[in-house]
């Protein structure tokens, strides 16, 4: 039964001196998808300990349902867990590690069969149940990791980066399988990983960490378009930053000195950081007419990524990164001066 | 709201603290207290007894002292000992690390063939293999025959009763053990990186010896160290092999002690023995970390040689002054071997199976001696017959000796086990500040000299009124047998992915469900490895249990050891071949269960894919 799980001011520190986790809140709801997202050495794999009870909160709640689990032991907590690599038991077959967590609870026989034979259904591991870990390929593993962890119906599933052993093909086809099996159980999850990309397809919502604090959380298309800072910002997808001053009216003054407008409310006179996303830049060449802003450079760099072709574009000191669809065939050569363009809509403005 | 949350947090945390204190470390520090009490009270207590003993305790009379540093014999016994020493150690070395490349080189299936002949030497009892030597080397022996045969000679050499005869005895029961202690230094050595030399220039000679062979001095070193420290309290076999000039210190202290009483003469030797022991042991610290000489490594003793200040300007000025040298070398070398390179791995097989020969050559002799037709020790017997395999059916004393050995070599192995495994989980798992030298104390018995070991438990035994006694030959041995389980369950803890326990407690398992579903059975090999180099430790032992034995039934070594010296008959051959039938058996299907094991859990990688349904 997936329930909403509570995580009220916990801090965790070792020692005097290094605090790993502070005050850290979080409140996910039963069904809900949520990813840690962070950096290593941002706390998140000590918050996923916490919840699975291998580290102790230094204070704080946590809440599965309505019950407080801090002083439970990791075995009475009823939480599963997919460890980053799977933790599959090596003297066991594929339907042994899956019944595993059944038989230490004492399960009827028959009832041990039926769940094992269901969850194998599930991650669609037919055939394999007699195999032991070394004979499975790693996605496989992966599904029996995957298997193992819901089988007992948990409260609330942890998975510590669990596709970080996988190459690149596969860690797609299992992000989705994960996305599948997660909805048809209706699994409340809570998901670390510092891969972005897993992140934004999989979650609900996405709490961005560094230095064991929360950063920012909130759904993929906001964290994307609405980032609260530039550490955000950066860590989540890629981002052209520039500094800047808020002038009178709608102006930025940026720090070579051109003037730019952009919306926001923010004091007249104070630092912060414009960002805009290099799909949302477009080159035009030198000397067309720009209808809102413009900034001129010249093309460093041209990478053709097949649908789209990102351009370097140098200002002086500063560097612009400009991804654009190959619709048509504009294209423009390494050394050529051009008009960097963007609508000011589609700026956003950062506190410092 | 949020003050009251922080407040009650912070109160849950101090509560916590004390739990997780007490849920974290109360289990390791429990687990410590058996092999802790062991240490302390069986054998660093002892060993202070000797000492304290050796000068007379509160008379501190320091004579025997002065005898033995003022009396031209005992100075000479000391020195011929560390010349032993010295030379076994270097035939050891030297030998066994062709033997211990190849180990690396070949396939798995030859590599388990070779490991598997250089194995049952090396757990055949140090007496039985001793026992082998005198047939071979003795004046009516094969070698003399051979001589005699081919006309080389027409008088017997004296072979047996010299330092030669001790020399071959020794190196053949040593080497086993610098092979494996070499191997595991270099089977960490990445094989690329002397392809690396070759691809960047350097010629096979070159580049063996600037690259692979640096990287596998650790492993040199660590054999060498223990090969000299084991040759330094040898008993049986210069007692056997060697003639009345071939006196070793163990031998000395026997003599004082069981000959002439002279107990204070005796401690006073036994501490020279140790002080010698305990300085090789600090000399090799400061250029290797002791754990190398087990094959074993703590995680934070990385560094393999220390570099600093005197010791590696020292390195320096070596390297400097030995540069031109090292170039002549290297090129006469290449030079010289290289008509050689193209057969080089067939010479090398070649010479791995001489070795092979040598190390079974004294089992062959036995097992052919123990069909013999003849009442005496004839080679080759004059017929073939089953008549000492029928004496030795009717012969209750070696019926009576095999059971009381196997009786306590299994009570002394399973105590042992319980105590080292314990002990290593908390040794590898605490976070103690001085494991390591906790570790290194409880491996220490391993090289501590028998001798000592025996007068030392002798004395405290006695005062603690267990000498004599079933449960104090039983610790004797324990003491001696846990340091291997500890060398080998230390390892398999720390190889133990703590995530697979993890696992298991976010499962639901308890922590006794998951010791006994997961963390044991994942151990199980390293039991079973620890559990028989431990009972095969106590099977073998002989000078601990000569001291302890009292009025009880003879173990195997001592029944041996008093016909070896009394009734040579092939009667002896029969138990032996016996007896290394059995370990040969054990060891033999142990690595053919671990190469099955292995198959039958891991695929080729052709027989896996990805396929998605």
């Amino acid at each position: 039964m997936s329930m909403s799980l509570s995580l009220r001011a916990i801090s965790k520190n070792y020692g005097n001196a290094v605090v790993a986790v502070h005050d850290f809140n979080l409140e996910v709801a039963a069904g809900e998808f949520v990813t840690l997202l962070g950096p290593s050495g941002s706390g998140k794999t000590t918050v996923l300990k916490m919840i699975a009870g291998f580290e102790t909160p230094s204070g704080g709640k946590i809440l599965v349902g309505t019950d407080s689990i801090v002083d439970l032991p990791p075995y009475r907590r009823g939480i599963g867990m997919v460890f980053q690599n799977y933790a599959l038991f090596p003297h066991m077959t594929t339907s042994e590690n899956i019944a595993f967590p059944l038989s230490v609870r004492d399960m009827p026989r028959h009832t041990i069969a039926e769940r094992v034979a269901e969850a194998i259904r599930v991650v669609r591991l037919d055939g394999l149940e007699g195999r032991y870990p070394g004979q499975l390929s790693g996605g496989q593993q992966q599904r029996v990791a995957l298997a193992r962890a819901v089988v007992f119906d948990p409260r609330v599933l942890l998975m510590d980066e669990p596709l970080g052993a996988l190459d690149r093909n596969l860690r797609d086809q299992m992000k989705s399988e994960i996305k599948r099996v997660q909805r048809a159980l209706n699994m409340t999850v809570i998901y670390v990983t510092h891969d972005q990309d897993e992140a934004l397809a999989m979650s609900d919502r996405i709490a961005v960490m560094r230095d064991g604090r929360i950063e920012q959380v909130a759904g993929a298309r906001e964290l994307y378009n609405e980032p609260v800072n530039s550490f955000v910002a950066r860590f989540v997808g890629e981002s052209n930053l520039l500094r800047c001053r808020i002038g009178p009216g709608a102006e930025l003054q940026l720090e070579d000195g051109s003037v730019v407008k952009a919306g926001g409310s923010m004091p007249p006179g104070s630092e912060a950081w414009l960002l805009i996303r290099p799909e949302r830049l477009r080159l035009l060449p030198a000397g067309a007419a720009v209808a809102e802003v413009g900034l001129s450079g010249r093309v460093q760099e041209v990478v053709f990524l097949g649908e789209s072709t990102r351009y370097l574009v140098t200002r002086g000191k500063a560097q612009l990164v400009v991804k654009m669809q190959n619709r048509d065939n504009t294209s423009f050569q390494s050394g050529a001066e051009v008009i960097v363009t963007w609508h000011p809509a589609d700026a956003v403005l950062l506190a410092n | 709201m949020t003050t009251a949350i922080v407040g009650d947090g912070s109160g849950v945390g101090k509560a916590h603290r004390v739990h997780t204190l007490l849920r974290a470390h109360g289990p390791l520090a429990l687990s410590f207290a058996p092999l802790a009490i062991l240490l302390g009270g069986f054998f660093v207590a002892p060993l202070l007894g000797v000492i304290w003993n050796s000068f007379d305790g509160f008379a501190f009379d320091f004579g025997s002292y002065a005898r033995v540093f003022g009396d031209e014999i005992y100075l000479d016994v000391l020195r011929r000992t560390f010349r032993t020493g010295l030379v076994v150690t270097v035939a050891c070395v030297a030998l066994g690390y062709p033997v211990a490349y190849l180990l690396t080189v070949l396939g798995r299936r030859a590599a388990t063939v070779l490991a598997t002949f250089v194995l049952v030497p090396l757990f055949t009892a140090f007496l039985i293999r001793t026992y082998a030597w005198m047939i071979i080397l003795g004046r009516k022996g094969i070698i003399n025959d051979f001589l005699l045969w081919i006309g080389l000679t027409h008088e017997p050499v004296l072979l047996l009763h010299t330092s030669l005869a001790v020399y071959i005895g020794m190196t053949h029961v040593l080497m086993p053990i610098a092979i494996f202690t070499m191997y595991a230094v270099m089977v960490q050595i990445d094989r690329n990186l002397a392809q690396a030399a070759q691809v960047l220039g350097a010629n096979p000679v070159r580049g063996f010896l600037r690259v692979y062979f640096p990287m596998s001095l650790p492993g040199v070193m660590a054999a060498a160290i223990l090969i000299f420290i084991m040759s330094l309290g040898f008993y049986i076999t210069p007692a056997l092999l060697g003639g009345p000039g071939d006196l070793m210190i163990s031998q000395l202290i026997v003599a004082q002690t069981n000959a002439l009483l002279n107990f204070q003469m005796g401690f006073a030797l036994a501490v020279v023995l140790l002080v010698s022991t305990l300085l090789v042991l600090f000399f090799a610290s400061l250029f290797i970390p002791l754990e190398t000489m087990w094959g074993v490594q703590m995680h934070d003793s990385g560094r393999i040689l220390r570099d600093d200040g005197w010791r590696s300007s020292l390195q320096r000025l070596l390297r400097a002054i030995g540069q031109p040298v090292r170039l002549t070398l290297e090129r006469t070398l290449f030079a010289v071997l290289l008509p050689l390179l193209p057969r080089w791995r067939a010479l090398m097989v070649a010479y791995g199976i001489v070795v092979v020969l040598f190390f079974m050559a004294p089992l062959i002799v036995i097992v052919i001696l123990s069909f013999s037709s003849s009442p005496f020790l004839i080679f080759p017997p004059p017929g073939l017959s089953w008549r000492w395999y029928e004496k030795f059916l009717a012969a209750r004393d070696w019926h009576q000796a095999f059971l009381f050995s196997i009786q306590l070599g299994l009570t002394a192995s399973a105590i042992a086990v319980a105590i080292g495994t314990a002990g290593a989980f908390a040794i590898v798992r605490s976070a103690l500040p001085c494991k390591r030298s906790l570790f290194l104390l409880s491996l220490s018995p391993i090289v501590m000299p028998a001798i000592i070991l025996s007068l030392a438990f002798y004395t405290y035994f006695a005062n603690i009124g267990i000498l004599g006694t079933f449960p104090g030959l039983v610790l004797g041995h324990v003491v001696l047998a846990t340091p291997y389980v500890i060398v080998v369950m230390s390892s398999a803890v720390r190889g133990l992915d703590r995530n697979l326990e993890h696992a298991g407690a976010v499962l639901g398992a308890s922590p006794g469900q998951v010791l006994t579903r997961i963390t044991l059975p994942l151990l199980r090999p390293a039991l079973v490895t620890g559990g028989l180099l431990a009972f095969l430790m106590s099977f073998d032992e002989l000078l601990v249990s000569i001291f302890l034995l009292g009025r009880q039934a003879k173990t195997l070594p001592i029944k041996f050891w008093a016909d070896i010296k009394y009734q040579m008959d092939p009667l002896l051959s029969t138990a032996s071949t016996i007896i290394v039938f059995l370990v040969a058996t054990v060891i033999i299907s142990g690595q053919i269960l671990r190469l099955r094991r292995e198959r039958h859990r891991t695929l080729p990688p052709t027989a896996m894919g990805d396929n998605v349904p």
